[in-house]
């Protein structure tokens, strides 16, 4: 189970699912997050994405005023069908947008077989 | 058609259930709150604004604002008369879904937010940096914005 920390809660990221012709696509919003700290896994049928927001960059002379963003982790588990190539799944970070593209298996064509 | 992708089975643990319930209704409210509790124009004006952040130092004001997943060009800046207007609009890339829509959580359309400044800024001085889906902007205050000391001579 997740440990959480109540200074930076672990959220959902919100995330679009849409199909395109070969392949399922996965883009999952984490403002904050710089790329060393979006993270994928694959573990048996489970995709798991992860993202931790930087700490301030600010230098210390800066007091905040007003604060509607906070410190926080995102994590979000979605389990893999059948139809998706595991190996070839590919995975792209910017902006923000963690986009994974999940390759789907070419379906088997029928044998025609002709009669003689 | 089968879903290809859906949210895992939660583990059997009933205390992590209600953890996880606990955890989505957080980042709901998250969402919500900050997306349309604290907007400064009327609720026809646009569908959504971003969290932002203001700090403060002796020389600047600091604005992060969150823009995840959008493109430089797509966010417009101004500073009028002490008011800070971030708008702009997210596209949805509507023509590469052509086989289907799955599940759709992000926020598209326009957005507007607008913020009284604290202190005058000097409004030709504004910098603006686009990272990790965070829009920064650095307001130099105007001179006379700035805190002095003023030392008092006691006889």
């Amino acid at each position: 189970m997740l440990t959480q920390n109540p200074e930076s809660p672990v959220l959902f990221p919100p995330v679009d699912i849409f199909e395109t012709e070969h392949e399922v696509v996965l883009e999952a919003e984490m403002a904050g997050v710089p790329k060393e700290g979006a993270q994928l896994a694959i573990e048996g049928d489970e995709l798991t994405i992860t993202g931790n927001t930087a700490e301030s960059d600010l230098p210390k002379e800066y007091t905040p005023l007003y604060a509607e963003r906070r410190p926080r982790q995102y994590r979000r588990v979605f389990v893999l069908g059948a139809e998706v190539q595991k190996d070839k799944i590919r995975a792209h970070y910017e902006n923000g947008l963690l986009r994974i593209n999940l390759p789907k298996a070419e379906k088997p064509q029928p044998k025609k077989i002709a009669i003689e | 058609m089968n879903l290809m992708l859906q949210k895992k089975p939660t583990n059997r643990n009933p205390f992590a259930d209600l953890l996880d319930i606990q955890r989505e209704m957080n980042s709901l409210f998250d969402v919500s709150l900050h997306r349309w509790g604290s907007r400064d124009e009327g609720l026809l004006e646009s569908a959504w604004a971003p969290a932002i952040d203001i700090h403060d130092s002796k020389d600047n004001l600091v604005v992060k604002a969150e823009l995840p997943g959008l493109k430089k060009e797509d966010i417009d800046v101004s500073v009028q008369n002490g008011t800070l207007v971030i708008k702009g609009e997210k596209k949805e890339e509507t023509e590469k879904r052509e086989k289907g829509v799955i599940r759709t959580e992000r926020f598209y359309g326009s957005f507007h937010r607008a913020i009284s400044l604290p202190t005058a800024v000097d409004e030709s001085k504004v910098k603006a940096a686009y990272k990790n889906g965070v829009l920064e902007l650095t307001l130099p205050k105007k001179e006379e914005a700035k805190p002095k000391q003023i030392k008092v001579n006691v006889d």
